[in-house]
């Protein structure tokens, strides 16, 4: 009988954390995700509806709004490797090269594989002048990927970097 | 204008199918084979075709050669318009390698700084590619900033010209991407996968419905219709056959595309029920050292095109007669040349010092016959050529220009000629047919006509072989006897009467054979040969015989 409760006592227990931990997991995940969301739509209202319409200063406020949203994102989930992507992006498409290679970094940490963050990185670079860093991280990219394809692009970038140096 | 998943590909597919079927049966469809041989100097019109101008590529000539193209080229050849087939910009604000991670408002500033000065919406069109959609799957930067974009506020175009000899209907469609994707250095799409999504496909269907009533009708996109042989090239996917039953429904003459940076002129044919349509690959204007854009002439409906090189002059064009291997295929859209002691000869011919002088030669003769410059239209030069003396068959043409400074550029194409049909060969009949045998009277033998014979009589059938009333000597005639039996016979060689003779010997009956079957014959004519002549076929004699027992 009291082996019965004991029983039944650790099963209520284990459903109630089973059951609840989900829950503080999706609140997490929700905020970050609407900071990530939102950020986008500040993002895309910048780039998208103002800078073609040549509202510089509209853009530049979406802009400061977007990288808040994106910031608020990591803060919540340091390893959400999207709203790095998009803080990425956001700083490179406002030239704040520094910090998108930066940023760029912490997508390759999270995200060794994504090749195209090695090359957005190593752009960041070369127009930061930093060309041996450039070329070593192309090299590191060739180290992620056996598409022989894409590693004959990235020789192709390297060459390029050596001859403009 | 998102990309749809294979499922909803199909239901549009069907979709687009229904809005096809309600149209069958009243709409007409332009055409393709209507293109005629005219001496008129009045029904010609052109344009310009180029691609890939890539504003804001590194190291390249992409604003100068896209400034001399609205500038000088525009002022010069004085097009009844340009049409650019997409990446107007290059997406890479001119990064070291060339990576299209943009789109760049600076690239499109100094494309509108080019074109508004110098273009207008009536006289150029351009078409967004796949540069021109990367992270940018609802085309803002395009519709914001492009010619066509501002002024339609649509990313594909239509767009009829009617220069009073005819309807022409231009389609512009889009083909990149709708995704919105980045670039990718991974294949196979690239970031680029390239289609007509239902959005697209039913405003091409519509407007190929509503001007079905053009005389021709031509169609330019960014992307190739199929795989190039380069893995890098990437091509129209999803929407691909929809498309296909457009162009093919509506008879299309061509599609112009660019994408690839290459010169190419083919036909496009395979799984269609019409002919096809030239498939013309212009090379990028931005990129590309050479074949950097078409010029394009509609002349009596024949479609004909130079693909030329920036700052190249003088540029030289014949309209008429159209190329014969156009599409570097027996063009089915073309005619021949019937031969005449003034064949019609017209080209176009162009440059910034003028033209002093047009001459044409055949086949590469070493004599050179001047042309004339039509007096209302001072681009176009004319001729009349002396066809009537060549062999039948394929002539080239080449066309020469030169201009104030002496330098020249020709044009060739190949015209096939067709001379007054040669008579044909006299053709032969058999005017009678008879049977008869020959029978010996005190050492004379003679033939005696019948029609009755007995078991082991040889029976003569005799034909009289003529061309009109006169008999003809040497003709051998092919007969078909039927009856009880089956026999073939062939005569010998007519007489100078015409006449000719087969023999059938027939066989008595004998100890071990019944002989000969008895019964009714039909001796019918299946064949004459004779020297140059042909039997008529037609007239076929027949006569009929009797073999008995005795």
């Amino acid at each position: 009988m009291r082996t019965t409760f004991r029983f039944l006592l650790l099963t209520l227990i284990a459903c109630t954390i089973l059951s609840a931990a989900p829950e503080a997991q999706a609140e997490q995940t929700g905020r970050e995700a609407e900071h990530n969301r939102k950020g986008l739509e500040y993002f895309k209202e910048g780039f998208y509806q103002k800078l073609p319409k040549g509202q510089q200063r509209e853009a530049d406020r979406a802009f400061d709004l977007a990288t808040a949203e994106f910031q608020n994102a990591i803060a919540l989930k340091p390893d959400f490797v999207e709203a790095h992507r998009n803080l990425a992006r956001l700083y490179y498409v406002r030239r704040q090269l520094s910090k998108a290679a930066e940023s760029y970094r912490n997508v390759i940490s999270l995200a060794p594989r994504d090749i195209d963050a090695h090359v957005q990185l190593a752009l960041a670079y070369v127009e930061l002048e930093r060309f041996d860093e450039a070329v070593h991280q192309l090299e590191l990219a060739k180290t992620q990927t056996d598409d022989r394809e894409a590693i004959r692009k990235l020789d192709g970038y390297i060459q390029k970097i050596r001859e403009r140096k | 204008m998102n990309r749809k998943s294979p499922a909803m590909l199909i239901l549009l597919g069907f979709a687009l199918a229904a809005i096809l079927a309600g149209m069958i049966g009243p709409v007409s469809a332009s055409n393709p084979k209507s293109a005629y041989y005219s001496d008129s100097t009045s029904n010609v019109f052109w344009f310009i075709h180029t691609s890939d101008l890539h504003i804001g590529a590194r190291g390249t000539q992409d604003t100068a050669n896209l400034t001399w193209l609205v500038s000088q080229a525009k002022n010069v050849i004085a097009p009844d318009f340009i049409i650019v087939t997409g990446d107007l910009t290059d997406s890479t604000d001119g990064n070291l390698f060339g990576y299209p991670n943009g789109p760049y408002q600076s690239e499109w500033d100094q494309y509108t700084n080019i074109v508004d000065v110098r273009v207008t919406p009536e006289d150029y069109f351009d078409l967004p590619g796949n540069h021109d959609e990367y992270n940018d799957g609802d085309f803002n930067y395009y519709l914001s900033n492009s010619v066509q974009g501002r002024r339609t506020g649509n990313t594909q175009l239509s767009f009829t010209r009617t220069p009073g000899f005819g309807k022409y209907h231009f389609v512009g469609i889009n083909t990149a991407d709708n995704s919105g994707d980045p670039f990718s250095i991974f294949g196979p799409y690239y970031g680029d996968y390239a289609g007509l999504d239902a959005e697209e496909l039913s405003f091409i269907g519509a407007e190929l419905a509503a001007n079905s009533d053009s005389d021709l009708t031509l169609v330019f996109g960014h992307h190739p219709l199929a795989p190039t042989g380069n893995p890098e090239d990437t091509y129209v996917n999803y929407g691909l056959d929809q498309f296909l039953g457009l162009m093919d429904f509506y008879s299309s003459v061509s599609y112009g595309y660019g994408h690839t940076h290459a010169f190419s002129e083919a036909f496009f044919g395979p799984g269609l029920t019409q002919p096809g349509f030239f498939y013309l690959n212009v090379a990028s204007l931005g990129k590309s050292s050479s074949n950097q854009y078409s010029l394009f002439a509609i002349d009596c409906n024949g479609i004909s095109s130079t693909t030329r090189t920036v700052g190249s002059w003088p540029v030289v064009l014949i309209t008429a007669p159209v190329d014969r291997y156009y599409g570097n295929v027996t063009s089915p859209y073309g005619y021949d040349v019937q031969a005449s002691s003034s064949s019609p000869i017209r080209a176009l011919a162009f440059d910034p010092d003028g033209i002093t002088r047009m001459d044409y030669r055949i086949d590469g003769s070493s004599t050179w016959y001047p042309m004339t410059n039509v007096p209302a239209d001072p681009k176009l030069w004319s001729t009349g050529w002396n066809s009537s003396a060549l062999a039948q068959g394929d002539h080239t043409i080449e066309v020469r220009a030169t201009n104030g400074k002496g330098v020249t550029s020709s044009n060739t194409i190949t015209a096939r000629v067709l001379q007054s049909s040669p008579p044909l060969p006299p053709q032969v009949h058999i005017d009678s047919l008879a049977t008869g045998k020959y029978v010996k009277q005190n050492k004379t033998t003679t033939f005696v006509f019948g029609s009755d014979f007995y078991q082991g009589d040889t029976v003569v059938i005799r034909a009289q072989a003529m061309i009109g009333t006169m008999p003809v000597t040497g003709a051998s005639v092919t007969l078909s006897i039927t009856g009880p039996e089956i026999v073939t016979l062939t005569t010998g060689a007519s007489n100078s009467q015409g006449i000719a003779e087969a023999k059938w010997a027939t066989k008595a009956p004998a100890r071990r054979s019944t002989g000969t079957a008895i019964g009714s014959y039909t001796a019918t004519v299946t064949g004459v040969t004779a020297p140059g002549a042909t039997w008529d076929n037609a007239t076929t004699p027949q006569a009929t015989f009797t073999i008995k027992s005795r």
